[in-house]
């Protein structure tokens, strides 16, 4: 069942002094109830705009176009009091510096009661909500994690704190924007596995944004990754990093894979790497975003957009070569 | 191989470091800053070292003492073949011009104020290399070498993305014919398309200049491309250093082994 829908959401930021900042030029994504689905896409492409958006956080001075359904319903326009009351409800987000949203004044116990509170607990119920949502994110024992300092904890302790706050409201959907891309890999692979068990248990949606196409195997049920303010593809895990159908996709996880290979032979292999760079939000194109690094594109690349093909349990992807 | 290729870039041998108690006690308990013990290690000619860990092992430590801003308690350095710890005035200055460093973050480690112009032909100023017109034209080679357009001479920092600031970082470091570039996480900021531009950017220059780099990195992305050898530091320890395949394919140290997991 389709959980959230986001159609064709533009985000467009006036500046005094430049032209028009384009964030999201037109970003669409369906996440289904209990899903894992990871937004992969480098600096810029508009990943941390998206996950606002769906947070329902207001854009300051921004235009906003575009539909969100939450179960159903619909959520008025987008960057609206309205949506934003709606996403309260249903929609937790998570940064990544968890150091930022604790105020190192105050016991976990305390940070963890203000949310609890606020989302209609009795004053009696607070301390057992508390200690549940401790061992949710496994702070155990609780009892003494819950009279600790963020200044006690070590990242991913802190990190699994913010987490608790984001559970107070029972969220339906968690959106998780770079959470582990300050953490070493080991505490993020234990901050995978948490989030893991909380979909297995609580049906959670999970909405993971990264930059790494090598940390979301075995994560994810889907990917889909962004280029210039769009979802240029969008697919099962598997399919997107082993058989990518979008030249991007392609050649990023050319990249990624020829930076992580050992070649036999002496030092000195090139890596593979895509020329250029991305168009940045200020630049306005007519045709594909990528074409000015495409090593495939053809004449009218550069004159129109391309259309959103479906491939055959394929997942989806924006490239004329797979227009029919 | 010639005399002029194996002679050393870098020597540093049995390098010893301690942070001071005042400065350690205040970070204690979130991963206090490691000393350095019993370093040893050497860089020849147009050859790369890698230097991996995690953070905390003592690789920033490291850098600060080939740069100069730490000074180790006991061990010697030698950059192109001089030594640094016991040099003053002048001649430390003159083994200085031989050592040259990128960092990871451009937006901060370059001036916001300066053009690219001047932020190029700075060191050469500094270490007095030429007059104007020769410096000039220097500055113009080494942007080319690093594969900007000339227009991007009279812009600044700001105006430029993180690859390209990166390329500036670089050339600045060339300017001077240095004998060892320091990179200190020269790409982890950058995107993974731009990451591998600026590693094959790498390859190519040392091919065309012979500078030795020490590559200082917390994880093993694009080090098997760049390196010769590798060192992986543990606790202010270098605890395995091998040639890049035997590394990769032989690692014998558990620390060595858990930063290859990490990679899949």
């Amino acid at each position: 069942m389709a959980l959230l829908t986001a159609e064709n959401i533009q985000v467009t930021f006036q500046t005094r002094d430049h032209a028009p900042s384009h964030a999201l030029r037109g970003a669409s994504l369906t996440i289904q109830a209990g899903e894992i689905i990871a937004i992969l896409g480098e600096s810029g492409s508009g990943k941390s705009t998206f996950a606002k958006v769906l947070a329902g956080a207001r854009l300051g001075g921004a235009q906003c176009v575009g539909t969100l359904r939450f179960k159903g319903g619909q959520w008025g326009s987008v960057g609206s009091r309205s949506s934003a009351d709606v996403g309260a409800r249903g929609i937790a987000m998570i940064g990544q510096q968890a150091s930022l949203v604790l105020n190192p004044f105050l016991r976990a116990r305390t940070q963890l009661a203000e949310f609890v509170q606020a989302h209609g607990v009795t004053r009696q119920q607070i301390a057992g909500r508390v200690h549940e949502l401790l061992e949710v994110v496994r702070l155990r024992p609780a009892e003494r994690y819950a009279a600790k300092y963020p200044h006690q904890l070590s990242g991913g302790e802190k990190q699994r704190l913010s987490i608790a706050m984001a559970l107070a409201c029972g969220p339906e959907i968690v959106v998780c924007d770079e959470v582990t891309s300050s953490l070493d890999t080991v505490t993020e692979a234990e901050i995978l596995e948490l989030f893991s068990s909380l979909r297995a248990e609580r049906r959670v949606s999970v909405l993971w944004i990264t930059h790494n196409p090598l940390r979301v195997r075995n994560f994810a049920d889907r990917v889909a990754v962004m280029y210039a303010g769009r979802f240029i593809e969008i697919g099962p895990t598997a399919n997107v990093l082993d058989s990518p159908l979008h030249p991007y996709v392609a050649e990023l996880m050319r990249c990624a894979k020829s930076g992580i290979s050992v070649h036999e032979d002496r030092k000195g292999a090139r890596l593979a790497s895509i020329p250029g760079a991305a168009p940045d939000a200020f630049e306005s194109f007519a045709g594909c975003s990528f074409a000015p690094r495409c090593a495939e594109k053809r004449d009218t690349c550069a004159q129109k957009a391309p259309e959103n093909a479906s491939t055959e349990g394929r997942g989806e992807v924006e490239c004329v070569l797979y227009e029919r | 191989m010639s005399v002029e290729a194996a002679a050393l870039a870098l020597r540093v041998s049995n390098l010893n470091f301690q942070y001071k108690k005042r400065l350690t006690g205040k970070i204690a308990g979130i991963g206090a800053a490691a000393g350095l013990a019993d370093i040893s290690f050497e860089i020849r000619a147009g050859e790369t070292l890698s230097i991996v860990g995690k953070s905390g092992s003592g690789k920033s430590t490291l850098v600060k003492c080939i740069v100069g801003l730490v000074r180790p308690d006991s061990g010697d350095i030698f950059i192109a073949r001089m030594d640094y710890l016991h040099a003053a005035g002048p001649a430390r200055k003159a083994i200085r011009r031989k050592v040259q460093a990128v960092f990871q973050d451009s937006a901060s480690s370059l001036s916001p104020r300066m053009t690219v112009e001047e932020i190029i032909s700075e060191p050469l100023a500094i270490h007095r290399v030429g007059n104007a017109q020769s410096r000039r034209e220097r500055t113009r080679s080494v942007v080319d070498a690093v594969g900007l357009p000339y227009s991007f001479l009279t812009r600044r920092s700001a105006e430029l993305s993180g690859g390209q600031r990166q390329r500036v970082a670089i050339a600045r470091a060339l300017s001077v014919e240095p004998e060892l570039l320091i990179l200190d996480e020269p790409l982890t900021a950058l995107d993974l398309s731009i990451k591998a531009q600026l590693s094959n950017l790498l390859a190519e220059l040392q091919e065309q200049f012979g500078v030795a780099y020490l590559h200082i990195s917390h994880d093993l992305f694009g080090v098997a491309a760049l390196s010769d050898r590798v060192a992986v530091m543990h606790g202010g320890r270098i605890v395995e250093n091998a040639d890049r395949t035997a590394l990769f394919t032989n690692p014998v140290h558990l620390e060595t082994r858990s930063l290859l997991a990490e990679m899949l």
